[in-house]
């Protein structure tokens, strides 16, 4: 079920009511059992395979961390071995052909076999594998706690990524679900509702026309804001879900950290993708980049290129198998390369200007390259997006005058901005803001809810008026 | 203690939510004749009807009820949607029961000469549904009315639909909050001015006896809507509208009223008193089955006179308690000679042709 | 060489990688109490830390690294 649809907020009202009544030792089993109920929604076999994929990392977490030397590695390769494989079979189809061969003629289509979200799982568990290795974290020695941190449904299919470090922990820790830990929650829902339904919704279904037919758009500046377009609804759809994932978790005494840190408020890549779905990043970042980076140390500057352009290409691959994917992740990775090999010379140039002229500059350089490079998560191709890049953005003769744009465009583009920029105030300063919203005396409180209820109602993306549009990241 | 607390707050909230929900609801939902007719009848204070006249488009303007209150002081009111779908009848007749115990229920049949499956659409289900306060009755009906079971909470709150239209050229004004609790008098009771006019030849349909089946899935909707009538002893008069109607259409009236007057019901066809009503066909009407101003006046006198004789209404002129119908009536008449005025220009375009 | 020139020394390279000369560590410094301390320039910490104490480290030692203590912690094991 989608995040933002009625049946979810059914779901999680019942779920977080219940769970708030029952004793503390019954707490997270009713929270597996309904993560399970919430797998089983989607499709009837999910439960089945997730604990049987669970059990197995389990088992193999025991084994590595009793054994030693060379059997360690190969359990730990074993393990992770399987679960690519499995990436590969779901993700990138390869074993379509037999699969089909073998459940078609019983009349069962085959993409009923593919598990939801399942690559945000396999990192949480591969971390956690990683993880007892390196001796980072203790094997966990009930079953129970780490089948939670598998299946915990508000990170379902989107994230974030949380490592079993952090979440582990917090499972036997005491959870006092008051009046104000519910409110702090679910003004963070309130708050992802808001954006989605409103303004993530809206524009996707504006710049949609134009992706479907690239030539209506005209050229120039109108794609320059389309694809501009495309990058703000990109932020508040997946902004917006981890604002409600992090909300729920609140609601149910889990802290998560948050996917994104204002990254438009950046004045580099590298410190973009710090502040950007920040639970891949920094998963990548942990058992990819810098183990890669350490072991290619020798190479001196090139211990950061080549790490960076594979683990950014394997980023964008993750997210699908077309060219324009590739091509997303290796422009950002060459970028970090780059980045890297003029660190110095920047450096010396900040200090030659003022403070104030550099990090405009830099700002400005950071959102053009960016609209630029995420276009091509939007295209079906790498074609397409060139295309769009070379033969209709950059036709300077056309800067003039975005025509083809309506005003409804114009006006959805600047509110979303708007929505952008609170949003990424809000997340620099969350705590202070919901200490002093959950403060506000009653009739207020009551008031603010009300209006915020009301305003999706009335102003959502929604119904049979409009066409439905999906979470971005949901079928990964 | 802090859990009651919170729980009871929590249902507090809940109730308030749902009462600025429907509410919300009833206004956002788009300003029609049939939003107008619709609230103006819940407005009616309870037991103030005689009669409730149901039908499709053609009742819209043909039943002048503020002209038959100053001629005999009965009242009578329309409650009709635009290609009624036949199965929404009996929750018509349900929901305005609620607040008119008593009344009768005229039934234009003419809506059982269609075939149903092409009045079963979406936005003619939603003239009948979302013109109709929150109840049982409106649940009930949305859910015989639309088949796919996925769609039905679209048709429960239907605000889904029509929040995405608020700001468009049907779209809410400030006026419109009248509507909260959609219940708004209608200046005209219901009655719908149309200017327009157009010249037909009579038919004389006088001879005409044989009968000609109606649609099968309309007719067993008539057997239906009389089932239901036969269980919860509704006082039902069904009818025909005056129109320019044909030797066929006469037919298939007669088929009507074979099956109707076979299980004990009445049944008036219209068409058979064109004299009696003076109907002028040169001027009466505005399309084939719609009548204007004109024809409107001729027939309400007609149906008044009707009224008076066949049923037990009392004469309730000079009774306080109606005074906002002689309201209604002064209203009506001065628009009627605004109305007639266009109705005679446009009358006077067609013959130049 | 005392633990306390190992964290000297280490201060040392890492103002010399940092070009500035009013870095002051202790035990407790961590990467984000220095401005430009991030991934790209961590790998240069640790070449360089290798250089210089003629050591070399394992993926394990680094992964370990919290804090500037954990790190002169390990090189002065490895050096002792």
């Amino acid at each position: 079920m989608a995040f933002t649809s009625l049946t979810f907020i059914i779901f999680a009202a019942i779920t977080v009511a219940v769970y708030a009544l029952l004793p503390q030792k019954a707490k997270h089993i009713f929270l597996i059992a309904a993560s399970l109920v919430f797998y089983f929604w989607w499709k009837a076999w999910a439960p089945v395979f997730i604990i049987a994929y669970a059990l197995f990392n389990y088992f193999m977490a025991l084994a590595i961390a009793k054994s030693e030397g060379s059997k360690k590695r190969i359990l730990l390769f074993t393990a992770i071995g399987a679960s690519i494989i499995l990436f590969f079979i779901f993700r990138y189809h390869i074993l379509d052909g037999i699969l089909s061969a073998i459940v078609n003629p019983n009349g069962i289509d085959i993409s009923i076999l593919f598990p939801l979200g399942f690559s945000y799982y396999m990192f949480k568990s591969v971390s956690y594998l990683i993880d007892v290795n390196n001796k980072t974290f203790e094997k966990v020695n009930k079953f129970d706690y780490f089948l939670l941190y598998v299946v915990y449904f508000p990170e379902v299919s989107m994230g974030p990524i949380t490592r079993a470090v952090d979440f582990v922990p917090q499972i036997s820790k005491e959870k006092s679900i008051t009046a104000q830990s519910i409110n702090k929650g679910l003004v963070l829902v309130a708050w992802g509702f808001f954006k989605k339904i409103i303004f993530a919704d809206r524009l996707a279904s504006l710049i949609a026309p134009y992706y479907s037919d690239i030539n209506t758009a005209g050229n120039g500046s109108a794609w320059f804001l389309i694809a501009a377009g495309f990058l703000l609804q990109l932020y508040l759809d997946f902004s917006a879900y981890t604002d409600i994932s992090v909300g729920v978790s609140k609601m149910l005494g889990y802290e998560i950290k948050h996917n994104f840190k204002a990254p438009f408020f950046s004045y580099s890549i590298p410190e973009f993708w710090r502040k950007w779905h920040i639970s891949l990043t920094s998963w990548l970042l942990d058992y990819v980049f810098t183990p890669l980076q350490f072991l290619l140390r020798s190479l001196g500057k090139f211990a950061s290129i080549i790490p960076a352009i594979i683990t950014f290409t394997l980023i964008g691959v993750w997210h699908g198998g077309t060219s324009a994917y590739l091509m997303f992740g290796f422009l950002m990775g060459l970028l970090v390369a780059v980045d890297a090999l003029i660190a110095k010379s920047r450096k010396k140039l900040k200090k030659k200007m003022p403070k104030a002229l550099f990090n405009t500059v830099s700002l400005i350089l950071l959102t053009i390259i960016n609209i630029i490079v995420f276009l091509f998560m939007r295209v079906p191709d790498a074609q397409t997006g060139l295309n769009i890049i070379v033969r209709h953005m950059f036709d300077f003769g056309s800067w003039t005058a975005a025509s083809t744009l309506t005003l409804e465009f114009y006006i959805v583009m600047a509110l979303s901005l708007i929505m952008t920029i609170i949003s990424h105030i809000l997340e620099l300063k969350t705590d202070e803001f919901t200490e002093r919203f959950i403060k506000l005396k009653q009739p207020l409180l009551w008031i603010v809810y009300l209006a915020v209820i009301f305003a999706v109602i009335l102003f959502g993306h929604y119904g049979p008026g409009y066409d439905p549009i999906e979470f971005i990241y949901m079928g990964f | 203690m802090k859990k009651i607390k919170f729980i009871v707050k929590l249902i507090i909230f809940i109730c308030i939510f749902s009462v600025l929900l429907v509410s919300v609801s009833y206004i956002v939902r788009p300003q029609s004749d049939m939003k107008d007719r619709f609230a103006g009848f819940y407005s009616e204070p309870k037991d103030t009807i005689d009669a409730v006249m149901i039908g499709a488009s053609s009742v819209s303007p043909l039943l002048a009820a503020p002209y038959i209150w100053n001629e005999y002081g009965i009242t009578t009111y329309p409650l009709s949607t635009n290609a009624q779908p036949a199965a929404g009848i009996k929750y018509i007749i349900e929901e305005a029961s609620k607040s008119q115990e008593d009344c009768l229920f005229m039934v234009d049949a003419t809506m059982f000469m269609v075939e149903q499956s092409s009045l079963m659409t979406e936005p003619r289900i939603r003239n009948v549904v979302d013109n109709m306060k929150y109840s049982f009755t409106r649940i009930r009906a949305i859910n015989e009315m639309v088949e796919d079971k996925g769609s039905r909470i679209d048709y429960y709150f239907d605000i889904s639909k029509y929040h995405s239209a608020i700001f468009g050229e049907n779209g809410v004004k400030a006026e419109d909050i009248k509507y909260f609790n959609f219940q708004s008098p209608s200046e005209y009771k219901g009655y719908l001015f149309v200017e327009a006019v157009d010249i037909f030849e009579p038919v004389d349909l006088s001879n005409i006896t044989e009968e000609k089946p109606i649609p099968e899935d309309s007719e067993a909707e008539l057997k239906a809507l009389m089932d239901y009538c036969e269980a919860n002893e509704v006082n039902i008069l069904f009818f025909i509208n005056p129109y320019a109607a044909t030797e066929i259409n006469k037919q298939e009236h007669n088929y009507i009223k074979s099956i109707v007057e076979q299980r004990g019901f009445s049944f008036i066809n219209f068409n058979d008193f064109y004299e009696e009503m003076d109907i002028n066909f040169g001027k009466d009407l505005y399309n084939v089955n719609h009548m204007n101003v004109y024809g409107a006046e001729k027939f309400s006198s007609f149906l008044g006179r009707y009224l008076i004789e066949n049923y037990a209404f009392e004469d309730k002129r000079g009774n306080e308690d109606y005074a906002d119908w002689d309201e209604a009536y002064i209203a009506w008449d001065k628009r009627a000679i605004e109305a007639k005025q266009k109705t005679d220009e446009n009358l006077g375009k067609i013959k130049k042709r | 060489m005392t633990r306390d020139n190992v964290l000297d020394k280490v201060q040392d390279i890492l103002r010399d990688i940092f070009d500035d000369e009013n870095i002051v560590v202790t035990n407790n410094t961590t990467a984000d109490d220095i401005e430009d301390w991030d991934s790209l320039e961590h790998i240069n910490v640790i070449t360089s830390i290798e250089k210089h104490f003629k050591i070399k480290f394992a993926m394990n030692d680094v992964t370990g690294f919290k804090n500037v203590g954990n790190m002169v912690d390990t090189i002065f094991n490895k050096i002792s």
